[in-house]
């Protein structure tokens, strides 16, 4: 089971619509939109790609079936933003 | 989710925080150079504790500052200086250092290996003025050019990202061939700054002794543009002598082309410093710029840096600045340069006119195409 959980490097500046995420070992930026931003507040521990979608769906008026993006999301911002925690399955 | 960062149309945008800060960590230095700005704050200002400045590096990281530049004084004097950038490290920031170059030996080289202190480090600036003893310490104690050499050798040497600033004043100025081959061809660095004395801080008091004439001015000038042809892209300037002759072709080239003015110009626009970065003193006041430091916009500890960044006076003063015409500033009104003007440096202008809705005369366009130089 794959989990994800944001770089402690990384820092956040907050924006109006959304955050700027800085990490200074490797001095790139990346600039988040609201939903991006709000993906970033679960990071602070590690969670599957399906927690996080539930989580947009229920905070997010319009948002439907986001897993697919959510994980799109989460993958282009490995491994310098995010960390990915493969952990062995359960069954 | 995630967009590129694309600069703003129209109007700057102020983002929720300063990308970046200059901190001057210490007002305490060996050297006493006669043309240092910053000069009266160390004299009057007293140094915070460290505690006091890592709890403010916790605060600028938290509010997602990328960068630090640390400066005094001289930060190599203070002897917590490697605590200090670990802490700016732990707070999820880079940093750049400025330095007379005089204290780095051996063991401060070595000092840098500890954790990443090397890996966020951007850049280190020595400042050299002359090839040699009599140029160099001709404003400065005596050996200190032998000091500041061994320091920028060996940082080349151990591969820091070294950079120099070459600060020309009325000693140096028929001296810049001779510098520009030590530190290019001698040394070896890729490139060096040039900048120029100006009226602030000990430069007041010696002004006469250190800061160009008109004359020495237009001779910087062709020296300069002689050596950025011989080294080509390796000579950079931002303010000074080479960054006005600069200037001053890019307009002479449009005026020629029919043009009136040119995007972004004829406002006091020369610096947007204060949309991106701010500055803390060594007491911990925190000001636009550190070489603006009587307009203080709090004090770290008892000001958030944030309600400082976006609320301050001072700053917020500096920024409406930038929208202002240039035609809207006592005799500049009719001036025919005004669309390519942007009125000079906000501190070279504080300094001579003791306020900030005002040009720098001294070298404007209107001086250096028609003669005209108005009185200060």
């Amino acid at each position: 089971m794959k989990r994800y959980s944001s770089n402690p490097v990384v820092s956040v500046r907050e924006e109006p619509e959304g955050g700027l995420l800085y990490n200074p070992d490797t001095d790139e930026v990346v600039l988040l939109n609201g939903t991006g931003r709000l993906i970033w507040g679960m990071l602070d521990c590690p969670r599957t790609a399906a927690e996080i979608a539930a989580f947009v769906e229920a905070e997010t008026l319009d948002a439907e079936n986001v897993a697919g993006d959510v994980v799109s999301f989460l993958e282009s911002l490995l491994p310098d933003f995010v960390i990915r925690h493969d952990e062995p399955s359960d069954t | 989710m995630t967009n590129r960062p694309t600069p703003e149309k129209g109007r700057i945008a102020v983002p929720s925080a300063p990308e970046e800060i200059d901190v001057s960590l210490t007002g305490r230095c060996n050297l006493a150079c006669r043309y240092c700005f910053y000069a009266d704050e160390m004299a009057a200002l007293e140094d915070l504790p460290a505690r006091q400045w890592m709890d403010f590096f916790s605060e600028a990281g938290g509010i997602g500052v990328q960068r630090l530049t640390l400066s005094g004084g001289e930060v190599f004097t203070r002897p917590d200086l490697f605590i200090l950038i670990d802490s700016l490290i732990e707070n999820r920031m880079r940093y750049s250092i400025l330095t007379n170059g005089t204290l780095i030996d051996q063991k401060v080289i070595s000092a840098f290996d500890g954790g990443k202190r090397r890996l966020r480090l951007d850049s280190i600036q020595v400042s050299i003025d002359g090839s040699c003893a009599a140029v160099h310490d001709a404003s400065r104690p005596p050996a200190s050019f032998e000091r500041a050499l061994r320091g920028l050798r060996l940082l080349k040497a151990e591969g820091f990202p070294v950079t120099v600033r070459v600060t020309i004043n009325r000693h140096n100025v028929r001296d810049l061939p001779a510098i520009a081959r030590l530190l290019l061809d001698d040394v070896g660095l890729r490139s060096f700054g040039t900048n120029s004395a100006d009226r602030f801080g000990s430069a007041r008091c010696y002004g006469q002794d250190v800061v160009l004439n008109p004359e020495e001015w237009d001779e910087a000038v062709r020296i300069l543009q002689a050596l950025v042809i011989q080294y080509p892209g390796r000579i950079r300037a931002t303010a000074g002598p080479l960054a006005f002759a600069e200037d001053m072709e890019r307009i002479g080239k449009a005026m020629a082309e029919g043009l009136t003015g040119l995007p972004g110009r004829g406002r006091l626009s020369a610096c947007g410093g204060v949309f991106s970065k701010m500055a803390v003193l060594h007491d911990g006041s925190m000001t636009p710029c550190n070489m603006l430091p009587g307009l203080v916009m709090g004090k770290i500890g008892e000001t958030a840096v944030q309600e400082a960044w976006l609320r301050g006076r001072a700053i917020r003063g500096l920024r409406e600045r930038y929208e202002t015409p240039i035609t809207s500033i006592p005799g500049c009104g009719d001036c025919r340069f005004a669309g390519f003007c942007t009125g000079g440096c906000p501190a070279v202008v504080y300094a001579q006119h003791g306020t900030l809705h005002a040009v720098n005369r001294e070298h404007c366009c209107r001086s250096h195409f028609e003669g005209r130089n108005d009185p200060v």
